[in-house]
């Protein structure tokens, strides 16, 4: 087979094996990159939540838990709005699964962490300290979506300073 | 075959015929192999081929990259509590089957003075409620290290694919081409890190893309945004106002896991201790 013939072969196969555009950003497929780049977003921002909620949205705004995702609590705003349209239900924690929710960030491990970044708790010290029956739920004196509201209500009524 | 029947003994003349064939056959082969590497080679440009190469050696320059950004992850272990929403957010946004993790949070226990033990139940999906059973002890320290794709700039992943489906994008994405992709997991042994796996549905590579998609639409990596604590940050290292820039920037003890490996990870921790493997 002649030079001439090997080249055209090497054509041939490139032509076959080789994917459109390949080569021309590297050595890769560039439409791979716009495929993920069209990914769709499922975990959505609070942003595409107030509208159908803005009470809730503006307490949270105000709130410690502002720097927190709707969905870090409420499962995936994908599967709940779509395309203007509400496509599915959404979760929210009550009872015990709500005390697991809140406990996964605050629960008071050996590990040294700032009290600026986070107060941490130990479950039944917390309680014991506050003289609050150990049965109580997180929600039974905290405002989930702005954790102090009520605690600060509470103590403006009576009169006590910020005691922690 | 043709050649041994020409030569037919061990004669001068049959010998010096053998030998012109032998020569023919070889430059064939070798004008083949060189044609053929041209032409796979040819389209991508010497320019870009020698940019590309320097890009490499700086770690990730800005040359081939049109959009002008050195994106780079940095994880503060000081900040991380070890909650695992980070983990819930990654499985939501990219329903990631059962028992694989794109992103996975690991415990480590310091127990008297050089005792660690190391877990990451679930890939810490579900929080670190529990002490690890095999240490019961008191322990002397205690501290999480969210881990994930490194996206180096010298990523093994990529030499080892045989197809070209794995690839670092101009922007520095390490990213998996699935059509392309035959699932022989060379990449998935390659990665120093672990940080790939194969897709038990699709059985190709998946890993972490640091959101890819997202950043995209101009939102940050969805463990980020979940964090709590702002123990995952994400940005353009050359911006000034971003925080990572801010951050690495400073006279601070900034690490990178495994750099003797020298894949040259564009992810960076802060207050990495030296048990961190
Ligand atoms: S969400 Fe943040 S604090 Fe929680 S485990 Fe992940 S990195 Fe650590």
């Amino acid at each position: 087979m002649s030079i001439l013939g090997l080249i055209l072969l090497g054509i041939v196969a490139r032509l076959v094996l080789l994917p459109e555009g390949y080569g021309s950003e590297g050595l890769y497929r560039p439409g791979a990159v716009q495929e993920e780049a069209v990914r769709a977003v499922r975990v959505q921002e609070n942003d595409s939540c107030r509208p159908c909620h803005p009470l809730i949205g503006k307490l949270h705004e105000q709130g410690e838990h502002k720097a927190l995702l709707c969905e870090n609590c409420h499962a995936v705003g994908g599967d709940h709005f779509l395309n203007d349209m509400v496509i599915g239900g959404m979760s929210s924690p009550c009872g015990e699964a709500l005390d697991g929710s809140c406990m996964r960030c605050h629960r008071q491990m050996d590990v040294a962490v700032d009290p600026e970044i986070i107060k941490l708790i130990k479950g039944p010290d917390h309680l014991d300290k506050l003289r609050v029956r150990s049965d109580h739920d997180c929600d039974q004196c905290h405002h989930v979506h702005a954790p102090l509201k009520w605690v600060r209500e509470a103590r403006a009524m009576v009169g006590v300073s910020d005691g922690g | 075959m043709a050649a041994r029947t020409a030569s037919g003994g061990n004669g001068p003349e049959g010998g010096r015929d053998a030998d012109l064939r032998r020569r023919g056959f070889l430059r064939l082969v070798l004008s083949g192999a060189v044609g053929g590497s041209l032409l796979l080679v040819i389209p991508m440009g010497a320019a870009r081929l020698l940019s590309g190469a320097q890009e490499d050696e700086e770690g990730g320059g800005t040359s081939n990259n049109p959009a002008g950004r050195r994106y780079v992850f940095v994880v503060d272990v000081t900040r991380c509590i070890g909650c695992g929403t980070c983990c819930v957010a990654d499985r939501n946004e990219f329903m990631v089957p059962d028992g694989y993790y794109r992103t996975w949070v690991e415990r480590y226990v310091i127990e008297g003075l050089d005792e660690v033990h190391v877990d990451s139940p679930q890939g810490g999906l579900n929080g670190f409620a529990q002490l690890p059973e095999a240490c019961p002890g008191v322990a002397r320290d205690l501290f999480f290290v969210p881990k994930l794709c490194n996206m180096c700039a010298r990523p093994s992943c990529v030499q080892v694919c045989p197809v070209g489906a794995t690839f670092r994008s101009r922007e520095g994405f390490v990213l998996v081409d699935a059509k392309r992709c035959v699932g022989c997991a060379y990449c998935v042994e390659a990665c120093p890190y672990s940080a790939r796996f194969l897709h038990p549905l699709h059985k190709t590579a998946s890993k972490c893309t640091w959101c890819f998609h997202r950043v995209h639409k101009g939102l940050e990596p969805v463990c980020v945004r979940a964090c709590p604590t702002g123990a995952r940050m994400f940005g353009d290292l050359d911006d000034p106002d971003s925080e990572v820039g801010r951050l690495l920037s400073r006279p601070e003890a900034v690490a990178v896991l495994k750099p003797e490996m020298g894949n040259k990870p564009s992810l960076y921790y802060l207050g990495l201790r030296r048990e961190v493997i």
